[in-house]
């Protein structure tokens, strides 16, 4: 009987269909179009930015591993400070590398003519990330003699690092020992200059037809985030290049260029014969460079001495970790949860569970030893005890033994003790935060840029991988299987690697050691449990490490 | 079923066509479940419109075994409850008093199931109550399942259910004696 009225029931409403409000779609389709719009632009920027890297660099080789003679000849704005130092230098073979930060952009829609629907001002001025333009727009009708006027200021950066460039009768005076770069004797004489860094700012203008031709009626959505003409870095770049090679203090070029659409007016209803528009474009750039007499400035840093032997010395690390989620944009650290359902098809249903983490304590301790590659690189190994807290709220704590069985390794766990999800509103209402450690030995490989290494108080850039072997824990692992908490582990993976970047500051530098100081990030690779069903958690540390080397002299 | 497939195919690439092919196709359905778990039509929406997000979001996880439908209710439902928990639709109503559960006998000949009756009474429910009832009599979850997706135990969601069950019948059974009820929405 009991089953006749749920069948019923189930007849009556299972199969209900009522209409859905228009709204509705247009709603759907802004949230749905914006990530796809994002991923798009960093695309765009990033393979221009990648492809001008590589650019340059082949740029930058190619000219300056030219004789001096040569280089005289092609870039006459140099010659005098090449001439300078080519006393000293007889020949550069020098190589660089070039990189861009671009700063701003802010696209403008210049219409030519009144709006025809309304009579509404001609212009429309909606700036880059803008997600609602001003009603007074709303039915704007663009022509063909309508254009996007797009303005661009970046800033570009390239370091130049000389290879080989003395002569080889040169005596050098004796140096007050520095950092990484001593002189005491005896010791390989590298004659290698230091680094050059140069930066130039550019601001640049495109202007860039909207529609080819016949007029296209326009009803602006509310995704409208303004229209960007995607290629601007790549141009900037070369600009910057050119004036750097020039060694102009100004640098006005015209050339040609190649624009593409991004998906900000792909958006837009109306805009579907922006593909139309004119691929190639005359552009105009104008790039102001600061630094007009830096290679000038090479010839007065030249005659360096590295020593090449291995320094050894101590390091300390404190700051914060956190698990950082990786499961796409979901909002409040939630994850899908799979339930098995009884209906047909009998796929998993997903719903969302909860499990926030905060940030917990991190410290660490550590000796390295260095071996300097040249003036300015070295590499560094090291091992050490690094250890990570984090917090994850759960709900309330059940002190009994359980058995939970995991379908997706088809293994099972008995645990003494289990915390069941945390309430809805993140709250520690029936709940508390359980303080998870991961105890860490590790095997940091790390590679140290000195940019300077002649300063008294030399900053130094450290990147590089940090394995680590996990050899205690006691940390909650959520099973959303079973919706709770529970220490576990077999779900830990023992080996991670992390990635490591690092700036670190001169307190201190003795003649017998240097002390350095600085800000450190670190992120895991992988996740740190093993099931994939669980979510993908990276270690992600931020703190101050703190360094003593200890020079070999 | 080949429909289906060049229909998430053109999801998955972004076709603006498929996407709204794929909601036209379905948004009706979606919409009555939305409308059957929450109280309000702007609730109901909103819930639509983030499970509609959510299934073009993961629409390349469907792996073609089993029915579109059914999976996109799945997500349309779990998204409305957890649209329910956010804004605390039920917070105060889940909690299970004890007592014994009676079952009142369905087979009462004056009992009317109509469609517009049964889906207003459904919504009259207490949410906690309404929640279960949708769940475990129209989608066919297990009473473990409904503790698993909302948190409380087995035995709550048995027992919330019987008191939704035995509430609708007598509601339904006062009803077809006394035509009174306003259908009003």
């Amino acid at each position: 009987m009991q089953n006749e009225f749920e069948k019923k029931v189930r007849e009556t409403l299972y199969g209900v269909e009522m209409p859905a409000a228009d709204k509705i779609w247009q709603g759907i389709r802004s949230q749905i179009g914006k990530p796809a719009k994002k991923r798009r632009l960093l695309l765009v920027f990033w393979t221009t930015g990648s492809v001008l890297l590589l650019a340059g660099l082949a740029v930058i080789y190619m000219v300056y591993r030219q004789p001096a003679s040569n280089l005289i000849t092609t870039h006459s704005v140099v010659k005098n400070n090449v001439a300078a130092t080519n006393k000293q230098v007889p020949g550069l073979n020098d190589s660089g590398i070039l990189a861009l930060g671009q700063t701003s952009r802010l696209p403008v829609i210049e219409q030519s003519t009144l709006d025809q629907t309304n009579n509404l001002p001609i212009i429309d001025h909606s700036v880059a990330g803008q997600t609602n333009i001003s009603p007074i727009i709303e039915q704007p009708t663009y022509t063909s003699d309508d254009v996007l006027v797009d303005t661009v200021a970046a800033v570009t950066m390239a370091v130049i690092y000389p290879k080989k460039a003395i002569d080889s009768t040169h005596k050098p005076a004796a140096q007050k020992n520095r950092g990484s770069v001593q002189n005491a004797l005896p010791q390989k004489t590298l004659t290698s200059k230091p680094s050059l860094i140069k930066f130039a700012a550019e601001v640049a203008v495109n202007k860039v037809p909207l529609v080819k031709k016949q007029t296209v009626n326009n009803s602006v959505g509310r995704s409208f985030n303004g229209g960007i003409i995607s290629t601007a870095p790549a141009t900037i770049g070369w600009t910057s290049l050119c004036a750097m090679l020039t060694e102009k203090p100004l640098a006005y070029t015209t050339r040609l260029y190649t624009q593409s659409p991004v998906a900000g007016f792909r958006e837009m209803q109306g805009f579907k014969d922006l593909s139309e528009t004119k691929k190639s474009q005359i552009k105009t750039a104008l790039t102001v460079l600061p630094m007009r007499n830096a290679i000038s400035d090479l010839s007065s840093k030249t005659n360096k001495k590295v020593s090449k032997k291995v320094q050894w010395g101590f390091n300390t690390n404190v700051g914060i970790a956190n698990l950082v989620a990786n499961k796409g944009n979901i909002a409040m650290d939630l994850q899908f949860s799979n339930v098995s359902s009884p209906l047909p098809g009998n796929q998993s249903a997903t719903t969302m569970q909860q499990v926030k983490y905060r940030a917990g304590i991190a410290n660490g301790i550590g000796v390295s030893i260095e071996v300097p590659l040249n003036e300015h690189f070295s590499m560094s190994a090291g091992l050490g005890y690094q250890y990570y807290s984090t917090r994850s709220l759960t709900g309330t704590r059940v002190p009994n033994q359980r058995n939970f069985f995991d379908s997706t390794r088809n293994s099972s766990v008995t645990v003494r003790e289990y915390f069941s999800a945390a309430n809805a509103n993140f709250t520690t209402d029936a709940g508390s935060y359980f303080n998870n450690r991961f105890h860490f030995a590790q095997v940091p490989l790390l590679l140290r840029y000195t940019p300077v290494a002649t300063s008294k108080r030399p900053i130094t850039i450290t990147a590089g991988l940090v394995p680590t072997l996990l050899f205690g824990s006691k940390a909650l692992n959520y099973d959303r299987q079973n919706n709770v908490s529970y220490v576990d582990k077999t779900h830990l993976k023992n080996l991670q690697v992390l990635g490591g970047l690092g700036v670190a500051f001169t307190i201190k530098n003795y003649s017998s050691k240097l002390v350095q100081a600085g800000p450190v990030v670190r992120y895991g690779f992988g996740s740190i449990n093993k099931n994939s069903d669980r979510l993908s958690q990276h270690l992600l540390f931020v703190g101050l490490q703190a360094n003593i080397l200890f020079k070999n002299n | 079923m080949t429909n289906d497939r060049q229909l998430i195919r053109g999801c998955i690439n972004g076709n603006e066509n498929a996407q709204k092919q794929l909601y036209e196709q379905f948004a009706p359905q979606m919409m009555a479940v939305c409308y059957r778990y929450t109280k309000s039509q702007p609730d109901a929406e909103d819930a639509l419109q983030m499970g509609f997000v959510r299934v073009f979001k993961f629409i390349d996880q469907y792996k073609f075994q089993g029915e579109l439908g059914a999976w996109i209710r799945r997500i349309i439902v779990n998204t409305t409850l957890n649209y329910l928990k956010q804004h605390k639709r039920y917070q105060n109503e889940m909690v299970f008093t004890g007592g014994e559960m009676h079952v009142v006998a369905a087979d009462d000949p004056n009992m009317d199931l109509r469609l517009k009756e049964l889906l207003l009474l459904v919504r009259q429910l207490p949410t906690g109550y309404q929640t279960i009832f949708n769940l475990y009599a129209v989608e066919g979850y297990s009473h473990p399942e409904i503790g698993q997706m909302l948190g409380i135990s087995d035995a709550t969601s048995r027992s919330q259910y019987m008191r939704a069950r035995n509430l609708l019948i007598t509601w339904l059974s006062n009803n077809a004696g006394n035509k009174q009820l306003a259908y009003a929405k």
